[in-house]
């Protein structure tokens, strides 16, 4: 079963990130012009680059393990054996509950495992699949 | 509540504590000035904190208990909103009785429990009568016998020492200290303390070159310090395994009784360090559930000698297992870091040599231990690797600053993070990052990316 994140879910965590930066740079722009308008880019660009990573995000299992493939370039394997996993969080912001994603946290033997931008149905279906492989 | 046992009357120290820091810091502020005016009024100041922080660990203490359950321990705690938890026996890991001197002139014992698993806490401590925590801890990890396997004496005392000593420990606790002395005393202690280093380094300044006899003379008291502390720790020091369990006991001023659920213990790390090639004694460090035994090895063995490590630990294959090769490894990754410090002091030697030749015994000593690391780099150029042995363990080397680390991680609780960047990728490895339930992360790089794509650590 392979979960991914949609373009939906990756755009508002991109989304969310560039509005940070766009009120860093508003309150630096009130002094130092040049400077926020630097910073703007720089954080537009890493917004740009979060969308891309964030895209290239898939969840499956495979032989009783969860593995998480996360990056384009950099790219990060992360596999997790689901009966040592101690507990899976949704977390939804507001603005999540609008768009019908959310943040899905992972906790295994000493290590908390993010995934931004999930779909709450499969975040949700995810979290069964793990009780079930657990019981 | 008539149920609950209660704890030790030092379970309220943490309150009282805090209370005599309040306490003492205006009255010594009082006593440096010589003003008796201000020191009658600061006393009358700690005797209202003392009573107030009094009374309020008398209730906290009076409402807190514990009581035993078949399966289960019950600890609550809390005076508006009391909070019930229940410890599981078999969720116990390691279990830690520890005495210090105040607790052993009140007859007392402090117990830390260390979970399993990643628990929302990871430990917990009780403050308990002497016998009580005893019988306590005979029930949560029962023992039948206590013959020790391990008991230095002579001079293998004195290896097991050298190999305890840990002179990072050892720095951060002084400076720990002296920084505390400065909050109570409101003075520069570190002054104090450099002014007697200076007469020590005017002893041994004519034997050694000039310069280096204040570092030397700093490095020495460290190290003098780290062995004495060591010596302390490593008093009586024995080890036996009972009943599946594995029991550590020492200490001179502090008695330390450890036990470890030898089921739960999750990696052993047999650590290679300067003094360890020197004396050809190693020292193991034990990973148990969320018990990190970072600062002191559970024993040390010889590769002549390992009947001791096999009676005491059995699960663990210390050899040195054929790791598999990477295709194409960097060993600019391995060496970078020690390389590029070994350049930056030659540099500033050779500047030092030109400008200022007083300082540059001082830059030597920079480059001999950037040297020392630089060895240790090449040397995870060589051995860094990861393999599954036969009996599903899995054994992982590698390399940390002067340290070589040999790791045997017993339990299949492990989580697992492949790295690549685009070189890596295109040379086909990569880093294997392993985390263990006791929050350690262990990193191994240069791995052949298909051979770790296709590991089976979850059978």
């Amino acid at each position: 079963m392979l979960f991914t994140v949609q373009k939906k879910g990756a755009a508002l965590v991109a989304c969310q990130f560039a509005a940070l930066g766009l009120l860093i740079a508003a309150i630096l722009a009130l002094r130092f012009f040049a400077i926020a308008a630097t910073v703007l880019c720089l954080w537009l660009v890493i917004s740009l680059l979060l969308y891309v990573r964030l895209l290239h995000c898939k969840i499956y299992t495979q032989n009783h393990t969860l593995h998480i493939e996360k990056g384009l370039y950099f790219t990060v394997h992360i596999e997790i054996p689901i009966c040592f996993i101690t507990s899976g969080n949704i977390i939804e912001t507001p603005l999540c509950r609008v768009f019908k994603v959310c943040y899905y946290v992972i906790h295994s033997s000493g290590k908390a495992t993010l995934v931004l931008g999930l779909n709450k149905a499969d975040a949700l279906q995810l979290l069964t699949l793990m009780c079930k492989g657990n019981s | 509540m008539a149920e609950y046992k209660r704890f030790h009357f030092l379970y309220s120290i943490k309150y009282i504590k805090y209370a005599l820091i309040l306490c003492v810091v205006p009255m010594l502020r009082a006593l440096i000035a010589f003003d008796l005016d201000s020191l009658f009024l600061a006393l009358r100041q700690d005797a209202v904190i003392l009573v107030l922080m009094l009374l309020l660990a008398a209730l906290f203490w009076y409402y807190a208990g514990y009581k035993t359950g078949d399966e289960c321990l019950y600890a609550r705690s809390g005076l508006l909103c009391p909070v019930t938890t229940a410890i599981p026996y078999n969720s116990i890991a390691v279990l830690e009785i520890t005495r210090p001197l105040l607790l052993r002139l009140c007859a007392a014992s402090k117990l830390k429990i260390y979970f399993k698993n990643n628990f929302a806490m990871r430990s917990c401590s009780f403050y308990l009568p002497r016998k009580t925590a005893a019988a306590l801890a005979d029930r949560m990890l029962p023992v039948k016998t206590n013959h020790a396997i391990f008991a230095p004496a002579g001079a293998n005392r004195l290896v097991f020492t050298m190999l305890s000593a840990n002179i990072a420990t050892s720095t951060f606790f002084i400076f720990t200290f002296i920084h505390r002395l400065d909050e109570v005393l409101g003075h520069s202690s570190a002054d104090i303390a450099i002014s007697r280093i200076e007469h020590l380094s005017k002893l041994i300044a004519p034997f050694l070159p000039a310069g280096l006899a204040f570092i030397m003379s700093i490095l020495f008291l460290l190290f003098a310090f780290g062995l004495f502390l060591s010596f302390l720790h490593t008093a009586g020091f024995s080890v036996c395994r009972n009943n599946g369990i594995l029991i550590c006991r020492g200490g001179l001023i502090t008695h330390t009784e450890r036990r470890f659920r030898c089921s739960s213990i999750s990696a052993c790390d047999v650590r290679v360090t300067f003094i360890a090639r020197l004396l050809r004694r190693y020292p193991i460090f034990i990973y148990c559930g969320s018990y990190t035994g970072n600062d002191a090895p559970a024993f040390a063995f010889s590769r002549r000698d390992t009947a001791q490590l096999s009676t005491l630990l059995p699960e663990l294959v210390w050899q040195c297992p054929p790791y598999k090769a990477p295709r194409a490894r960097s060993i600019m990754q391995y060496i970078w870091l020690a390389l590029s410090s070994l350049l930056l002091f030659s540099a500033l030697f050779i500047v030092a040599c030109l400008q200022m030749p007083s300082v540059r015994i001082i830059i030597a000593l920079p480059i001999i231990l950037s040297c020392a690391a630089l060895l240790v780099s090449i040397e995870g150029y060589g051995r860094e690797g990861l393999t599954i042995m036969p009996n599903r363990t899995i054994a992982v080397c590698y390399t940390s600053f002067f340290t070589r680390h040999d790791l045997c991680i017993l339990t299949q609780d492990v989580s697992l993070l492949l790295w690549q960047h685009p070189v890596s990728a295109s040379e086909g490895r990569c880093d294997i990052y392993l985390y263990l339930p006791c929050h350690k992360k262990v990193r191994v790089r240069g791995v052949q990316a298909y051979y770790a794509k296709n590991l089976t650590l979850f059978s």
